[in-house]
């Protein structure tokens, strides 16, 4: 048996099965088209993620065009509001009757506590109480009451805003 | 570099139906040679066919930047070396290959050599070109495997015969001397059981 160094003479290499001359001619056609396809799936994927980030960038820019909208200042947004001031007072009152049962009793204590100027400028010493109530009535009014704390009291003493403080 | 590879290089670069077409001579020319490499790896035809129609995908993209340092064929050898290992890595984890491809036999009369399958040998040889650097396994591969005579070597790489005859004899001492040191052991091992 042989114990020598060359073991690789013992060791002999098959010749393999080649495949056909047609497979090796089409190697270099089918490795180019391959290649080519490959590039085109990844400009495809390119061109999908390039839709994508278009998509996405424009409702960015829709979402802050409507964002600005919306936060426009009053100013701005009063202009576009037909002014009230060229409705005339007898179309409002004429809308004010025609729809007042619309409004709760509420509504209309809170829109009648709304005095104006003029009509504060109107009240005076001499209108200030209804015609038909005299002072004599509030004085007779206070002792019937017995509101004895008013008993030292001048009742013309007191001063308008005096008696408007509740 | 042969001018024949640089011819192929010319055309390449050169792009176009032209570059087409000398890719495709180089394929005729290298593709049984890188086949027959693969195959002693893979041992399964059909897998070794699409081994290397990757390689040639790989050298399609990258012959352009091919420098001309090293000869185009060990330059082919070693991307094909490297390929095939990846994808019979990747290959292996997926499915169970079958490996059926004889690729070599053993001829009886050597004491290293009894009671080892030729499959263990085959794992054995490939280990031990793999170790050799890329030059000298190229010249090995031609001239052990597929049985070129140094003339023709001389043609494919464009080195002199007789730096081939020093290179293959280097390969050959270092292979002998591989395989003795792991089937010895291997003996040592199975009289110690």
């Amino acid at each position: 048996m042989s114990t020598d160094k060359d073991i690789l003479k013992h060791i002999k290499p098959l010749k393999p099965e080649m495949p056909s001359d047609d497979f090796f001619s089409s190697l270099a056609t089918k490795a180019i088209r391959k290649e080519q396809k490959q590039h085109e799936n990844t400009s495809g994927k390119s061109r999908i993620i390039l839709y994508y980030s278009s998509a996405i960038a424009a409702i960015l820019i829709i979402g802050i065009v409507v964002f600005q909208q919306f936060s426009m200042p009053v100013k701005e947004i009063s202009t576009k509001i037909p002014s009230m001031a060229n409705v005339s007072t007898p179309e409002i009152v004429e809308y004010v009757e025609q729809h007042l049962e619309n409004y709760t009793t509420d509504e209309i204590i809170d829109l009648a506590s709304v005095v104006l100027d003029e009509e504060i400028n109107l009240i005076s010493e001499e209108n200030f109480l209804p015609e038909n109530i005299q002072f004599t009535d509030i004085e007779s009014y206070i002792s019937e009451e017995e509101l004895e704390l008013f008993e030292d009291y001048d009742l013309y003493e007191f001063d308008e805003n005096d008696l408007l403080i509740f | 570099m042969t001018d024949k590879d640089k011819n192929w290089l010319d055309g390449i670069k050169a792009g176009g139906s032209a570059g087409q077409k000398a890719f495709e001579e180089l394929s005729i020319f290298y593709g049984p040679k890188l086949y027959s490499q693969i195959l002693k790896i893979a041992k399964n035809p059909t897998l070794s066919k699409d081994i290397l129609q990757e390689v040639f995908i790989k050298t399609w993209l990258h012959l352009p930047k091919f420098e001309g340092r090293s000869t185009l064929y060990s330059w082919l050898y070693r991307i094909t070396h490297n390929e095939t290992l990846n994808i019979l890595r990747n290959e292996k984890k997926r499915t169970h290959v079958s490996l059926s491809q004889e690729v070599i036999e053993i001829i009886p009369g050597h004491s290293s050599l009894e009671g080892q399958s030729a499959e263990e040998i085959l794992t054995l040889l490939n280990a031990a070109v793999a170790a050799l650097p890329h030059k000298q396994a190229a010249v090995f591969e031609l001239k052990y495997f597929q049985h070129y005579t140094f003339k023709e070597i001389e043609e494919i790489t464009g080195t002199s015969q007789g730096a081939l005859k020093a290179s293959y004899h280097i390969a050959k001492s270092k292979i002998s001397s591989f395989l003795h040191l792991k089937l010895n052991h291997c003996l040592l091992e199975s009289s110690k059981l």
